[in-house]
């Protein structure tokens, strides 16, 4: 009875005793987690001067290119400014054009300590202590454009202006539900203007399909068959060939249009010849002007045209006997 | 002394004479109460006898591994509501992977401590509240002082040493399984995977959350049991009495969790 008592006490204090090992390992593992002390790594530390650190706390991350490399120390306010020491598990080179800030980790808030170790080909940087660039201030960025907007729409106007645009948007919908202009007959009950725009556009759709059936001569002119485009080019080639005959003088009218004026002098001469001739003619100058002005010389040329065709007749129904008379008497 | 002799008042006069009546028992009962838990704590110098060790022990069993089970299930699903409740807000600004930084904050600061005291103050401490007060009314407390064995350090001290043992290593047992369950809420309703979970959760939980925590467990203890000891003391009118003792040990116990819970919270961060 008292073995079995005292084994009871003894499986009691041994449950008691692990849970309570248990809950002390893992508060003490709990403990280093949440620390985040690297406890058996060393470590490298980093010393950057801040102006502002916006919120930056000791144990918040050391990040570089996304990567979590250490943690902050702590934070020393110095006469030059905020001090962050940070302690870094990886060793980080900085380059003379690095750049270490403070950013915003999340949108529940929380910082980190983002480092850039800047352009590889660049010298390498050891100083004391580094400059932090100052931190992006996200809320102040977005206080200073609340402002402005803010500005912009109540000092600015801007809403004066929305005011006004929305009663005159307001206008016009009111004019387009009482079927006032293009848009209000189009959307009005009337359908006579609908009927000619589906008339109209029914009169194209048919412009347009024979157009692509290749019908008249611009549906030819689209058409895929190019017979009339190599007439044409033929065409456009003569008139080219045929301009630059002109330009060079060659032909009449080449001639005609060219720079050379002895065609020109030759007509004009010819011109002037012939309009005295005209004059002399009108004056009754010579044997044209005469026949053209004087009446007797013509009745003159007719009787003696007839004369000789009198004599001519005579002559005709002599010769019989005159041919052979001719040849009667020859024989002998 | 412990043990009372009933007491007869005669009945107060008015709505005043109720209100001043209330506010000085009120008084009265936290005096008492303060002065039982300073004489436990004076009598913890006897803490490491053989015989009070056995008791503290064997208090820690009873307190401690036979709550588990229910702590366990409590544990889970507080972390497992959590997520979820947070979670179904975070979605909607595709934040959810950081439910892990706010199961493990919450759980650490505020909801492992408090879950687990109510816990204690409804099963442990309405458990002793009951069993000192029936040992009142069956005359047992009033036999040990006629022994000359002091009620306190017989029946007080070894469950405090063992609430306050106790209760902070529930609460960080507390914690971590709300903790895993808000994982598992993660993992399979929200689609958070396992490692982000981790790691948003360790990266803004903080020692101080963690110990602030452990410290509230302690105070928490240190609560239940001395108001469920004192309510049981308190105890008069037979079996009636050790029911309305035991109500009022778990009514005060929970009122007092949240506003000491209230308290440290202000103090340690504001």
């Amino acid at each position: 009875m008292r073995a079995k008592c005292i084994n009871r006490e003894l499986t009691t204090e041994v449950i008691v005793g692990a849970f309570m090992m248990t809950v002390l390992l893992g508060l003490g593992y709990f403990t280093i987690i949440l620390s985040r002390q690297a406890w058996f790594i060393e470590q490298q530390p980093l010393d950057v001067r801040f102006a502002h650190v916006m919120g930056l706390r000791d144990g918040d991350n050391v990040v570089c290119r996304g990567m979590p490399i250490g943690t902050v120390d702590r934070l020393e306010l110095r006469q030059d400014g905020v001090h962050v020491l940070a302690n870094l598990e990886s060793p980080v080179t900085l380059h003379e054009d690095y750049v270490i800030t403070v950013v915003t980790t999340s949108i529940l808030g929380g910082r980190h300590l983002e480092i850039n170790e800047g352009t590889h080909s660049l010298p390498i940087v050891e100083r004391e202590f580094y400059d932090g660039t100052p931190p992006y201030d996200l809320i102040g960025d977005a206080a200073a454009v609340v402002n402005g907007l803010r500005k912009g729409l109540v000092e600015e106007g801007t809403i004066e202006n929305f005011r006004k645009t929305s009663e005159q948007l307001r206008d016009i919908t009111t004019r387009i539900n009482e079927g006032e202009g293009l848009l209000g007959r189009l959307v009005s009950k009337d359908d006579t203007l609908y009927n000619d725009i589906a008339a109209s556009a029914k009169a194209l759709r048919e412009i347009t399909g024979r157009l692509q059936e290749g019908k008249s001569t611009i549906g030819k002119l689209l058409s895929d068959d190019d017979k009339i485009y190599k007439d044409l080019t033929a065409t456009v080639a003569s008139l080219r060939a045929v301009a630059e005959r002109l330009e060079s003088g060659k032909s009449t009218l080449g001639k005609l249009m060219s720079d050379d004026a002895e065609i020109y002098k030759d007509l004009a001469e010819a011109t002037a010849s012939a309009k005295r001739i005209a004059e002399n003619l009108e004056k009754g100058e010579g044997l044209i002007g005469r026949m053209l002005t004087d009446d007797s010389l013509y009745d003159d040329v007719s009787s003696t045209v007839k004369e000789a065709r009198d004599t001519m007749e005579d002559m005709r129904e002599a010769s019989p006997v005159s041919t052979f008379s001719s040849i009667f008497f020859g024989a002998f | 002394m412990i043990t009372r002799e009933p007491e007869f008042f005669p009945p107060p006069k008015g709505m005043l004479g109720r209100i001043g009546r209330g506010v000085i028992f009120s008084c009265r009962e936290a005096g008492l109460a303060g002065i039982m838990l300073v004489q436990a704590i004076l009598a913890t110098r006897f803490m490491f006898t053989r015989r009070a060790r056995r008791e503290i022990i064997d208090q820690m069993f009873m307190a401690g591994i036979k709550s588990l089970k229910v702590i366990t299930v409590v544990a889970v699903f507080t972390g497992m509501i959590l997520a979820l409740q947070t979670g179904i807000e975070l979605r909607k600004f595709n934040q959810e992977v950081n439910i892990g930084t706010a199961v493990m904050v919450s759980m650490l600061r505020e909801m492992g401590p408090f879950m687990t005291g109510l816990i204690l103050a409804a099963c442990v401490g309405s458990a002793i509240a009951a069993q000192i007060g029936t040992m009142v009314v069956s005359e047992e407390v009033a036999a040990l002082e006629i022994m000359s064995i002091d009620p306190v350090r017989f029946l007080v001290m070894p469950r405090l040493v063992a609430m306050t043992i106790m209760t902070p290593a529930l609460a960080f047992y507390t914690c971590i399984l709300g903790v895993i369950g808000g994982g598992i809420v993660g993992a399979t309703q929200l689609g958070v995977s396992w490692q982000a979970y981790i790691d948003n959760a360790t990266r803004f939980a903080d020692v101080k959350d963690l110990y602030v925590g452990i410290l509230k467990g302690v105070l928490f203890g240190i609560i239940i049991t001395t108001v469920s000891c004192h309510e049981g003391f308190a105890t008069t009118q037979g079996a009636v009495g050790v029911g309305l003792s035991t109500r009022q040990a778990v009514v005060t116990s929970f009122l007092l969790l949240l506003i000491v819970g209230y308290m440290v919270t202000r103090l340690f961060y504001v």
